[in-house]
């Protein structure tokens, strides 16, 4: 009797914590930070920039977006672009950009966008946003989400502008191409 | 009443219970049983259990329960335990089945409840050790506990039972998984499976609604951080449309989980997530809110 007594004590104990057993924890990642960050080391590889930009260190600056920024130096800041090294640099919320490649700017820090494109208008930055309307302000390449996914949009006579050349490959996946504003 | 002093009182009805014909023979058995002769109390009995006027008579069958049962507790570890402790079931339920007057109902549930447990408690172990070569024996022990359990409990407790045992299971089987994902990602769809075997009886739980929510949603989560840098764009729009395939998948189940149960922050908190990963912000920032003011009722 003692053994069936003892018996019930374990399976009672084994029950309950079986359902105290603590719930799984859920992946608290930003996967639309980590499908942008994808996006914009693809951008950076399939446009071309002017012969004089091809030297020293590919550089990506990231204003707002610190989700994006965390990724993109977790990810890419060891990879290359042609010979070139990549650069991430986190910008703060500003006017005065330093020389870079390519610019993104987060929803957070949108309202610079026309101000910031106006005062850079002749350098060859790529300026990616993800912002409804944004190309209308300044923006080469718009992330837009459709249905749920991260797709793109893209002003290709804004890029020639700025001396930029979108290969065909960013062309054909782009869901809108925009000629001038 | 100590089970030894049963089955002195058992001995004390054997003439009045038995036949002639096996009377002897059960009072030899027991004579060895007592003297811890269990083999050949067990050889005895096998012969009266085996013949006519034995095979219908509950009180050779109860005692031949208790010597397979003995054998089982000193062979334990060995091949042989398993055989023994089948042979106690089958004797201790062919009790019951005679027993029509029901003298001996009682002792016969105790001691099936006790190898009962004895099963459950070895489908425990086998759950515990997380083995991937071993995990899918403890369904077939268990369910030997179950066997014996419908006999002794009401349906609603066996099915109570068995909701425990399908998420201990889908939980091992995560584990399995979260171990080593490359390589047992087949322990990723058993763990759901016994989710949904929970949900088919239970769609009301709680816990297997959520944690099928999270099951998705961290699968998808974890492929898109494989993305490998190299991975172009028609790779990443596939990628990309795999797990927002998942993360819808796991929606309804978080959101069933809410409303079964709208105080648990983890499901606002999963919806919040859920929903700002598939770029709604303003349902996101509901449950952000949601889930601020639940925070601020638990201060």
């Amino acid at each position: 009797m003692k053994n069936i007594l003892l018996l019930f004590i374990v399976l009672a104990s084994l029950s309950a914590s079986a359902q105290k057993e603590e719930l799984p924890s859920m992946d608290e990642t930003d996967t639309g930070a980590m499908i942008k960050a994808s996006f914009l080391y693809n951008f950076a590889k399939l446009v071309d920039w002017p012969e004089e930009y091809k030297k020293g260190n590919f550089v990506i600056s990231v204003m707002g977006g610190e989700n994006l920024y965390r990724e993109m130096v977790k990810k890419y800041n060891t990879k290359q672009i042609g010979s070139q090294q990549i650069e991430i640099r986190k910008l703060s919320k500003t006017l005065n950009i330093s020389e870079c490649h390519l610019l993104y700017v987060g929803a957070e820090c949108i309202d610079l966008l026309p101000e910031i494109t106006e005062k850079y208008r002749h350098l060859p930055i790529l300026i990616v946003t993800d912002d409804e309307g944004a190309l209308d302000d300044g923006a080469i390449i718009n992330m837009v989400p459709v249905e749920s996914e991260w797709m793109y949009e893209l002003n290709v006579e804004k890029a020639s502008d700025r001396k930029l050349f979108i290969g065909s490959m960013l062309r054909s996946m782009a869901i809108r191409t925009q000629q001038g504003k | 009443m100590n089970y030894k002093l049963h089955i002195a009182w058992l001995f004390c009805l054997i003439p009045m219970l038995l036949s002639a014909q096996v009377n002897e023979k059960v009072e030899e058995a027991y004579l060895l049983y007592s003297k811890k002769e269990h083999h050949a109390a067990a050889e005895i009995l096998d012969e009266v259990v085996a013949s006519e006027s034995g095979s219908n008579n509950e009180v050779a069958w109860h005692i031949r329960g208790f010597v397979y049962k003995d054998l089982y507790v000193e062979a334990q570890d060995s091949a042989e335990a398993n055989r023994y402790r089948d042979e106690a079931v089958k004797s201790f339920k062919s009790s019951a089945d005679l027993d029509v007057e029901g003298r001996i109902t009682d002792q016969n549930h105790k001691a099936l409840n006790y190898l009962a447990i004895t099963f459950y408690l070895d489908a425990s172990d086998i759950i515990d050790r997380h083995d991937p070569q071993t995990i899918d024996s403890a369904e077939e022990t268990f369910f030997r506990y179950v066997d014996i359990l419908r006999i002794l409990e009401p349906d609603s407790v066996v099915q109570e039972k068995i909701v425990d045992f399908y998420l201990a299971m889908s939980t091992a089987h995560r584990k399995i998984y979260e171990s080593d994902r490359e390589n047992n990602e087949n322990h990723w769809n058993r763990s759901n499976e016994y989710f949904l075997k929970v949900l088919e009886i239970d769609p009301e739980s709680f816990r297997a609604n959520y944690s099928l929510a999270v099951s998705h949603y961290n699968k998808e989560t974890y492929n898109l951080r494989k993305l490998a840098v190299q991975e172009d764009f028609q790779d990443i729009f596939a990628i990309q449309s795999m797990s927002m395939a998942s993360i819808r998948t796991a929606l309804p189940f978080m959101m069933k989980a809410n409303e079964i149960d709208p105080e648990r922050i983890e499901a606002v908190r999963g919806l919040k997530i859920i929903y700002f990963n598939m770029n709604k912000e303003e349902k996101s920032e509901e449950y952000n809110k949601i889930e601020k003011d639940l925070k601020a009722g638990d201060k």
